[in-house]
């Protein structure tokens, strides 16, 4: 029984993630499902089923009888004080530890839950009515304040599973500044400022020290938390927007024009990532022998050879296709790791380590541990026991234990004969 | 009774030479040692004397047996400080047998010693020699089976 829950519960892990997938869309107001559009439409023509609500619907909610309604939430609503119905950021967190992605825009002017909700991701949210500023790059559209800035797409970062090629046009950007923890490993920076922004209230002389500066500043920041599920937080609305889709851009300082920012394609591919379309890899076989055997002994002895094989997949539209790498390695770990060593590639996205078992003996895991920016953590651990030699299986008659042998043979026959004679 | 007189004459020897060392300390040191072995050597001499005269011969076997068996013990420890301890278990029960012969031997001459009957009385020699073969049997079976 437990086995089939673990199954149903292995089909449930990754039936969330094929693509496509009800999604819960929360908005200010209904026109921003007009000025999004395009960005909405490239969801639905991808197999999203998105549901349109306004973040303080009366009716909201996530669940329903203990089963989530949406594998998906997008906040395009920066300024809601209050979620409406059931929702508040609990839910939002439960929901993230339940698996469900999350893609959040915000703006300058943002409610207090947005800020909330950021920092239980590890994100802060630079405080209200600031913006990000460059003096440098900024549109030639710009109202005058310097905040519709470009974003150089070498500020993307270098991971094309999530951000796809980084040779696209500049992205146009205008929100408030994010800030993220430099320790946090689950913290992903997929676009910062260049090094000349930095974040405050534009119509406001500087009084203190902005808190974010320069590339510390984050513009989109991404978690991909513990159990897989990816949350996005941009501080700008206006970048997925139609307008910043569609608008052409151009450094007002002597930059080159671009007909179309990049944007579109950026926001498509961030957007697919964190609805797990890209990036999403598991074990789906592993392996391990003897060499020269084809099953699993019960126990291993010290010192055999063994080999060992994972195979790993990787999504591709709606199929698992084989994932190709040349860096993934295993661990046989008792405590620490006795081995540690990179696997073999031999096709069809199955990799093979050869290696002797160690002549210590215990209880071992084979364990791979995968982690990579934009990809699933991919992590496999299977339980070996491994037993000393058999007493039947040790080295006999040692040159160098001969007169050991010898000692005692004469001990014990002295012991005989003087039994011997006694009897005579 | 030659021994026994040697005591005397060290004595008169020592009084001589403290008279005359008041003057000459090397002299008297030199003589100090060669007096001390002596008497090293007398108390050997007589143990040895003492011994070969008042233990009945039953003992004088089981000490020979002794003897032999701490010789066997010592000269595998020496081996294995030579050699390196690599089959160790080899090396343990080489030891140990050598070990457990000399305690199993030991054993036997206090119970056949006839100065401790009052402490093994009702256990007769022969009882005393069957248990050490019994013990023996076992020993050397475990024996067997750990020296690999």
């Amino acid at each position: 029984m437990r086995f089939i829950n673990k199954c149903l519960c292995f089909v449930a892990i990754f039936g969330a993630a094929n693509a496509g997938g009800p999604t819960l869309v929360l908005l200010d107001n209904l026109a921003i499902k007009e000025t999004h559009s395009i960005f909405f439409k490239i969801l639905q023509d991808s197999g999203y089923t998105l549901t349109f609500k306004l973040a303080d619907d009366a009716n909201l909610q996530l669940s329903k009888y203990g089963e989530y309604l949406y594998q998906h939430l997008i906040i395009f609503a920066p300024t809601v004080e209050e979620f409406g119905g059931i929702v508040c950021v609990e839910t939002i967190t439960d929901f993230i530890d339940g698996g469900g992605n999350v893609l959040v825009a915000g703006s300058p002017q943002y409610g207090d839950i947005l800020h909330e909700l950021a920092s239980e991701c590890g994100i802060e949210i630079d405080e209200e009515d600031s913006a990000v500023i460059d003096h440098l790059n900024y549109d030639v559209s710009d109202n005058g304040y310097h905040t519709k800035i470009v974003a150089d797409s070498v500020n993307l970062i270098d991971a094309p599973a999530i951000v796809g090629n980084k040779n696209v046009s500049p992205l146009l950007y205008q929100g408030t500044g994010l800030i993220a923890d430099t320790e946090n490993p689950l913290i992903l920076r997929l676009l910062t400022a260049s090094s000349s922004a930095y974040s405050y209230i534009p119509q406001s002389p500087i009084r203190y020290y902005p808190h974010a500066v320069g590339k510390s500043t984050l513009l989109i920041a991404a978690l991909q938390a513990r159990n897989n599920a990816r949350v996005v937080f941009s501080g700008s609305l206006y970048f997925f927007s139609d307008e910043a889709f569609t608008s052409p851009i151009q450094k007002a300082q002597g930059g080159q024009k671009y007909e179309k920012s990049g944007n579109e394609a950026v926001a498509t591919m961030i957007a697919r990532w964190v609805f797990k379309e890209n990036g999403v890899i598991r074990v789906s076989a592993v392996h391990h022998h003897r060499v020269g055997e084809s099953e699993p002994p019960a126990a291993y002895t010290i010192m055999d050879d063994v080999v060992y094989s994972i195979d790993v997949q990787k999504l591709a539209g709606d199929k698992w296709v084989p994932y190709e790498t040349n860096d993934l390695q295993l661990e046989f770990v008792r405590i620490d790791p006795f081995i540690r060593m990179t696997m073999k590639p031999v096709g069809n996205g199955r990799y093979e380590a050869r290696f002797k078992i160690p002549d210590v003996y215990g209880v071992y895991q084979f364990k791979v541990d995968y982690t990579r920016i934009g990809l699933t953590h991919l992590y496999s651990t299977t339980q070996v026991s491994v037993r000393p030699l058999q007493h039947t299986q040790y080295e006999r008659f040692i040159p160098s234990a001969f007169p050991y042998y010898e000692n005692s043979r004469v001990l014990s026959q002295t012991c005989q004969s003087s039994a011997f004679m006694l009897h005579i | 009774m030659l021994i026994s007189k040697v005591p005397e004459k060290t004595v008169a020897t020592r009084a001589d030479v403290g008279v005359q060392s008041n003057l000459q300390n090397l002299t008297y040191g030199r003589q100090k040692q060669f007096i001390d072995k002596m008497t090293a050597l007398t108390i050997v001499a007589k143990f040895w004397q003492e011994y070969a005269k008042n233990t009945p011969k039953k003992l004088k076997i089981i000490d020979a047996y002794l003897l032999y068996v701490f010789l066997t013990g010592v000269i595998e420890f020496v081996y294995c400080c030579l050699v390196g301890t690599f089959p160790f278990n080899s090396f343990l029960s080489g030891f140990i047998s050598s070990v457990s012969c000399f305690v199993l031997g030991v054993c036997l001459r206090l119970q056949v010693n006839p100065q401790n009957k009052n402490q093994f009385h009702g256990i007769s020699p022969e009882r005393g020699f069957a248990d050490f073969i019994f013990a023996h049997v076992i020993l050397h079976i475990v024996v067997m089976n750990f020296i690999g």
